[in-house]
């Protein structure tokens, strides 16, 4: 039996339909290891056990306060680690979005996703170059222009990322530089008063470190802001933040266990109550154990019932 | 001139030696051959009935399985090499004081005075020569091809439309005879619904019990061709290409009949008893073709020696059928039970094959299969060895005779572990394919080995443990190769093994071509 036309042409218009299909995809180990090389921002945010019943207050040393209250330092800490993730998650949200979509060009060695419309402000688009400088370094450029033709890129914030082996596990660096932004346009409300936000973070080894330093707008208040974290891979932590404003300077260094427990010490490093010294504990409840004020003594409390902790490392 | 000569023909088969005694050997060469080479068109059904008849006469004919030589889609010196060696063994057993009966049993092409098998050729003259003066002393020529009546055309012979019977010849027989399907000047045909060549057919239904007229449960060589011959004649009467008519040819001295099967040997078939309505009773099979066909009459009782399995019965009357399920154990006769019988319109006609242009076949498949690429990184970080489960259906003899166009829908996944920069990313892989494939096959009896080409469309995916990162997939086409065989089980129920070669073009990180293999079982149902 001869085979019949009809049915060979069955056969030939099927296989012409498969043919016709698109195919293609983001299954890349490629883009794993580029991933690899961009933070997440989870990793790096502070972790701080919580208790929304009370709001602290920061650059304040109270008078009158008692054993057994919620700690002062402990709010402010809350407040800080707030404010500290709330930083992060600005610099790197946009990461978190080009994380789950595939890259829109690829090479030998970079990464491109974009250029894609910003809808905080509307009328921009971004881009997000990785590139591959060597075997282990990885440098990144989040840029905007106006959605118009003839603008050029702007590079608001750029990054680089020095692998040591692991699953992101190395030294890396992000900047943002919100001045630039401001130049050609692009001020989203969040970084209003915001001139350099500069992050670098260490997570090749325990204790996770970062460090971020914030420059704001001259008459801010604050106008400057560090914080530094440490977190140890049981997660114990700390948190330095200081602030300098109208000549005075404030840093408070806290250190809390897992189970939230805690202690923390103020210093005033500039300005007319330099010198001055608070240091409070904290039980896993956040109440009071022990007071110390160097204008006020004697302390309240026992200071051996403060956790013991890490020794605090800048 | 084709109705002529009965008596002739009774006459010299009362001359042939009559049953398969204790120490009598019998022999058979049985070929089929669907192609006939150049300058003809493929047969459908050849081998189908030259595996009919090796398992007829291996289970009821007195053959010896080890006796018979099968030859499907084989050549013709492969065809004259298994005649030489059944040659040497009538040699021997005649050497031992046994009788022996040699059976050459051919179903395909013939052409310009030769059989045609596939490309090669065996004249017709030179082996009807060699079964002259073939050592075995009694040689059974049975011809079911085109023209083949050209071999009973000679001098010496005979032909004639059919015979009577002599049941109590003495034996003691020598020499040949040859039947063929039909005349020098016809072509024999076959048809869908019984899967076979009409002369064929209607022998296999003889040597099954349907030509024991006599009811001694002994079909013989008479019997047989009689039965053959009226069936045959009656059921291409009307046929586009014009009736067909058996012929025989005999060249024998000494007396008897010879028995080709023995219906009571096996114990097991189904018993139509003397009290069931007379009439032409089919038995179907589970794919919907006739497997064999008796006619009964009034308060004579009938046997059909099938083989164990379950079988529908019809029976044609003027304005309905009547028809049922008999299911045949070994070892045991089933008789027909008339009452068990409904009524049912022609249109529910069990009989499948009739609307079926090329004999197509829709059968459905529950397949699993492990598959593994070639490139050991690639397998180890990209796309690890995956465990695959799925569906498929098959149209077999849509496209053509012996191919089946397939389509086959699988998922399945596994376990991988993307190391990098001295850290390791457990991912869950997973994968979808969609496949259709074209095969030939070549049917060995139950065996049905295959090879092809398949084309499918591959969606790979996989998630990594660490949800930071995205999830990933590639759809991509490829292309490859499919080996396997079947094997058909009980009814249109098969057990296969196959295993698959697949070229895959992956072109995100860089244009790579790589290749996996995969080996699978399948099991498959036959409608």
């Amino acid at each position: 039996m001869s085979s019949d036309p009809r049915r060979l042409t069955a056969l030939l218009l099927v296989l012409g339909l498969a043919g016709a299909s698109a195919c293609g995809g983001n299954y890349s180990n490629e883009d794993i290891e580029f991933l690899n090389a961009l933070p997440v921002k989870e990793e790096l945010a502070a972790k701080l056990p919580e208790d929304m019943s009370q709001s602290g207050r920061v650059g304040q040393l109270r008078q009158g306060l008692s054993l057994g209250e919620t700690a002062d330092f402990y709010s402010a800490t809350r407040d800080a680690t707030t404010s500290f993730n709330g930083m992060l998650d600005n610099l790197l949200g946009l990461i978190e979005g080009v994380r789950q979509t595939p890259p829109t060009r690829r090479t030998a060695d970079s990464r491109i996703w974009g250029p894609f419309p910003l809808e905080n402000p509307p009328g921009f688009l971004a881009q997000l170059i990785l590139t591959r400088a060597s075997e282990t370094e990885f440098v990144y450029q989040m840029q905007i222009r106006k959605n118009a033709a003839g603008t050029s890129w702007t590079t608001l914030w750029q990054g680089s990322f020095q692998a040591t082996g692991g699953v992101r596990k190395g030294v890396g660096a992000v900047a943002l530089d919100a001045a630039a932004g401001r130049a050609v346009g692009f001020a989203p409300k969040d970084l209003e008063q915001l001139v350099t936000l500069v992050a670098t973070y260490r997570t090749q080894a325990p204790p996770l470190r970062v460090d971020m330093a914030i420059t704001l707008t001259p008459g801010s208040s604050p106008e400057q802001v560090l914080y530094q974290y440490r977190e140890q891979p049981d997660a114990e932590a700390a948190l330095a933040f200081a602030f300098v404003q109208g000549g005075q300077a404030l840093q408070l260094v806290t250190q809390w266990r897992p189970d939230g427990a805690g202690r923390g010490r103020a210093t005033v490093l500039q300005g007319p109550s330099a010198g001055a010294i608070q240091e409070e504990c904290w039980d896993a409840s956040f109440a009071l154990e022990y007071l110390s004020q160097s204008w006020a003594p004697p302390a309240q409390g026992d200071a051996s019932a403060c956790p013991a902790v890490q020794p605090w490392t800048e | 001139m084709r109705r002529v000569a009965v008596r002739t023909l009774a006459v010299a088969l009362l001359l042939l030696c009559g049953g398969a005694s204790a120490q009598s050997r019998r022999l058979a060469v049985i070929a089929g051959n669907d192609d006939g080479g150049e300058g003809t068109r493929p047969l459908l059904y050849a081998q189908e009935d030259a595996r009919r008849i090796h398992d007829i006469l291996t289970r009821l004919g007195g053959v010896r399985p080890e006796d018979a030589s099968l030859l499907l889609g084989r050549t013709a010196r492969d065809f004259e090499e298994a005649l030489s060696r059944a040659e040497q063994a009538a040699r021997e057993a005649a050497s031992r004081g046994e009788r022996t009966t040699l059976l050459v049993y051919y179903s395909g092409h013939a052409k310009d005075g030769a059989l045609r098998l596939g490309g090669t050729r065996l004249p017709l003259e030179a082996l009807k020569a060699r079964l002259a003066r073939g050592p075995a002393e009694i040689r059974i020529g049975i011809f079911d091809a085109c023209r083949s009546g050209a071999l009973t055309r000679t001098k010496g012979a005979r032909r004639a439309p059919a015979f009577e019977i002599e049941s109590d010849a003495s034996q003691g027989a020598r020499g040949m005879v040859l039947l063929t399907s039909s005349a020098a000047d016809e072509d024999s045909q076959e048809a869908d619904p019984i899967r076979g060549s009409y002369f064929s057919h209607h022998l296999a239904s003889a040597l099954l019990g349907g030509a024991d007229r006599s009811g001694d449960g002994r079909v013989s060589l008479a019997e047989a061709y009689a039965y053959a011959y009226a069936r045959t004649v009656a059921d291409t009467a009307d046929s586009a290409a014009g009736a067909q008519h058996p012929t025989f040819s005999y060249d024998l001295s000494g007396n008897g009949d010879v028995v080709l099967t023995d219906v009571k040997v096996r114990s097991e078939g189904i018993l139509f008893p003397d009290g069931a309505p007379a009439g032409t009773y089919y038995l179907v099979d589970a794919r919907g073709f006739v497997e064999a066909e008796v006619f009964k009459e009034a308060q004579v009782a009938r046997r059909l020696a099938v083989a164990p399995g379950t079988y529908r019965v019809k029976r044609r009357l003027p304005d309905r059928l009547r028809v049922g399920e008999v299911t045949v154990a070994s070892g045991r006769w089933v008789a027909l039970d008339e009452s068990r019988l409904w009524d049912a319109p022609f249109s529910a006609d069990p009989v499948k094959g009739v609307s079926r242009e090329v004999g197509t076949a829709l059968a459905l498949g529950l397949a699993t299969g492990y598959q593994s690429f070639f490139d050991a990184p690639t397998r180890t970080s990209l796309f690890p060895p995956a465990g695959m489960v799925g569906a498929e259906v098959m149209l077999r003899g849509f496209l053509r005779r012996d191919w089946t166009w397939g389509f086959d829908v699988a998922v399945g996944g596994g376990q991988g572990r993307l190391d990098l920069s001295g850290a390791s990313l457990p991912f869950r892989f997973s994968e979808t394919t969609v496949g259709t494939s074209v095969v030939a096959e070549w049917p060995l009896g139950n065996l049905v080995p295959y090879v092809g080409a398949r084309l499918a469309l591959l969606l790979l995916g996989r998630q990594f443990s660490d949800p930071t990162l995205p999830r990933q997939g590639l759809a991509t086409w490829s292309p490859g190769l499919v080996f396997g065989a079947r094997y058909r089980l009980v009814g249109g129920l098969a057990l296969a093994a196959r295993a698959r070669t697949h070229y895959v073009l992956y072109n995100v990180d860089e244009n790579r071509s790589l290749g996996y293999w995969e080996l699978g079982g399948l099991l498959t149902y036959e409608l």
